[in-house]
């Protein structure tokens, strides 16, 4: 900090930095270090550690399939109520995902709105399941997928579109030829906005998918169970997804996602 | 060629906020129609409702016997085969020079290359097949977007102010270039331009656009030695006066009088009058009349270096411009606010009715 800044800033600035990072050394600090690869090696660890890969790897590529689409349509269409839709689908960024659980077990749940003909007609039941935690991941994380790729579909020069379709390509094929391979950068950082997000999704997940080992207990849901009983595992596992975050943060502000992150 | 070639017909109108666009145009197979005009004029809206990109209020775009507008119904952009070369290029970036002008050819992925590959060969342009649009010179990325446009096999070709982000090196060598392609292409050409030269240099016709409206069509000569308007001789670097002409003895609108020479018998009625700025004489003393004709005062308003010469602006009845070498300028000891008088011959002035008087 230059010495220009004011007291009455540089109190609060350094608190602040203080409030944010103490946490984070606590945790390497309380960290056993010694029997690290031991815990590391458990079969709830593993099971957890997988599972939440896989939820939040098939939650981005469901968030890639629906959101990028949705995103061009809120970006570009001009319909009536687009900017309502814009509104209410961005609302799980700000909604508490533990409401967002309660929702989604509204709606899938065996006397859900939705799920109710899901399990007389198909014989399906999603609460409780695999299936339950990428809904929730897709939940919470796809708005942060939407906004970021909206944006750029906004931003995007409409002059490339026009070039290509005076060259024959009518609007899907210059989305796939063009559009989409320019807003390349926007597109990884969304999607892994989106992965993270799915990565430490909690609330939704407890409430909608509940905490089965092997099935629905991802990496968050353990952490938290093991702090009950043993507090070195959960700080181990936290480490994890500290690891993870910083790797994320790292990539977001390489040049590889365009630098301007 | 895979569809008959055939002309380009637009007539209809067009509205952008206060504006309104009202053309009717035909351009035939072969043909280069230059279109000038000042910025705003609506030269790039007429290229626009030709490809697609706009739509007329009201009209029709016909192209070799296919309607590509009649009214509502309108032939979205990618289903018209208009080969459009736009004045900032828009090459997509991601794709190299080969892809760019492959993208437009219809048929499988390594067929459409080796098309474009033979394009590039015929315009010369096979060494940059590799690059990048961001590795090309602006001369270099217009002739990848001419192949690109024209690779496409298109019914007619739309350019959009061609040169206007070259530096005036590479103008003239893209020039020459689009000369000989344009004269290549079977179908009809639009090119839009403000620069004349580039008009006629290029075009078979031009065609002058102001305010949305036609003032002006005729052969590149013939619109630079009679400009009906003040845009188009300012352009041709023309002194253009309006005026009533009796008996070759013209009143000119803006005060004084002019007397002319006419090679063909001149009715009376509204006139045109114009004048190249070299033909006027400056002289510190009112001179005796001899062959010049036309005598009259005015007093130096500004002087401007034009390469060798000197071009003095006069007010007066009328106002005129005026090129002097500088050697003149130094003998006549010129400067803005001098009092002089200004001559010019009968025979240098060209007269002409005028169509909108």
């Amino acid at each position: 900090m230059s010495p220009r800044t004011p007291w009455a800033l540089r109190v609060p600035a350094t608190l602040a930095v203080l409030l944010l990072l103490l946490p984070l050394s606590g945790l390497l600090l309380r960290a056993p270090w010694r029997d690290l690869p031991a815990i590391l090696a458990g079969d709830q660890v593993r099971d957890a550690l997988w599972l939440s890969l896989v939820c939040a790897t098939q939650a981005m590529l469901l968030s890639v399939v629906l959101g990028v689409p949705l995103a061009w349509v809120l970006a570009r269409s001009e319909a009536r109520g687009v900017r309502l839709l814009r509104a209410l689908v961005t609302l799980p960024l700000v909604l508490p995902p533990v409401v967002g659980g309660i929702a989604l077990l509204l709606a899938f749940g065996r006397n859900g709105v939705v799920g109710r003909y899901l399990e007389a007609w198909f014989g399906l039941s999603i609460p409780y399941t695999t299936t339950a935690v990428v809904l929730s991941g897709t939940f919470v994380a796809m708005p942060f997928l939407v906004v970021a790729v909206e944006g750029a579909f906004r931003s995007a020069d409409r002059g490339y579109d026009e070039a290509a379709a005076t060259l024959g390509a009518d609007r899907l094929t210059t989305l796939r030829r063009v559009t989409l391979p320019l807003l390349r950068p926007a597109l990884v950082a969304g999607a892994v906005l989106c992965w993270a997000r799915a990565l430490g999704e909690f609330g939704a997940t407890i409430t909608f998918a509940g905490s089965i080992q092997g099935t629905t207990r991802t990496m968050p849901l353990e952490i938290y169970q093991e702090f009950q009983s043993d507090p070195d595992t959960a700080i181990v596992l936290s480490l994890v997804l500290l690891t993870v975050s910083v790797a994320v943060l790292f990539a977001l502000r390489g040049r590889w996602v365009g630098g301007s992150a | 060629m895979s569809a008959a070639v055939g002309g380009l017909r637009l007539a209809g109108s067009c509205r952008r906020g206060s504006f309104e666009l009202a053309l009717e145009v035909e351009v035939a197979p072969g043909e280069v129609l230059g279109v000038l005009g000042p910025n705003g004029a609506g030269k790039s809206t007429l290229l626009r409702a030709v490809a697609g990109l706009e739509e007329l209020a009201a009209g029709e775009v016909a192209v070799g016997g296919e309607t590509w507008q009649r009214d509502r119904e309108v032939r979205p952009a990618h289903e018209r085969r208009a080969g459009v070369v736009f004045q900032d290029y828009r090459l997509f970036p991601h794709l190299s020079v080969l892809d760019n002008v492959g993208f437009g050819i219809a048929g499988r992925r390594a067929a459409a290359r080796q098309h474009a590959a033979a394009w590039l060969e015929r315009l010369g342009l096979a060494p940059l097949a590799g690059r990048r649009p961001a590795q090309l010179s602006g001369g270099q990325a217009q002739r990848v977007a001419l192949a690109r446009a024209l690779a496409r096999d298109p019914q007619v070709l739309l350019l959009d102010e061609p040169m206007a982000a070259l530096d005036a090196g590479a103008r003239l060598d893209v020039r020459g270039f689009l000369g000989t392609h344009l004269a290549d292409f079977a179908g009809p050409t639009v090119l839009v331009t403000h620069d004349p030269l580039e008009a006629m240099v290029l075009a078979d016709r031009m065609l002058v656009v102001e305010q949305g409206r036609l003032v002006q069509v005729g052969t590149p000569h013939e619109v630079a030695a009679r400009p009906v308007s003040a845009y188009v001789a300012r352009l041709m670097g023309l002194n253009l006066w309006r005026g009533h002409h009796d008996a070759g003895r013209v009143a000119l609108a803006g005060g004084g009088s002019l007397v002319v020479a006419p090679e063909a018998p001149l009715p009376p009625g509204a006139v045109l009058v114009s004048a190249r700025p070299s033909s006027i004489g400056l002289h510190r003393q009112r001179p005796d009349l001899g062959s010049a004709r036309n005598v009259w005062p005015g007093r130096v308003a500004t002087m401007e270096r034009l390469g060798e010469r000197v071009r003095l602006q006069l007010t007066g009845s009328p106002e005129a411009l005026v090129d002097l070498t500088a050697a003149a300028v130094a003998e006549l000891r010129l400067a803005p606010g001098e009092q002089v008088w200004l001559s010019v011959k009968a025979t240098e002035l060209t007269a002409y009715p005028d169509a909108a008087g």
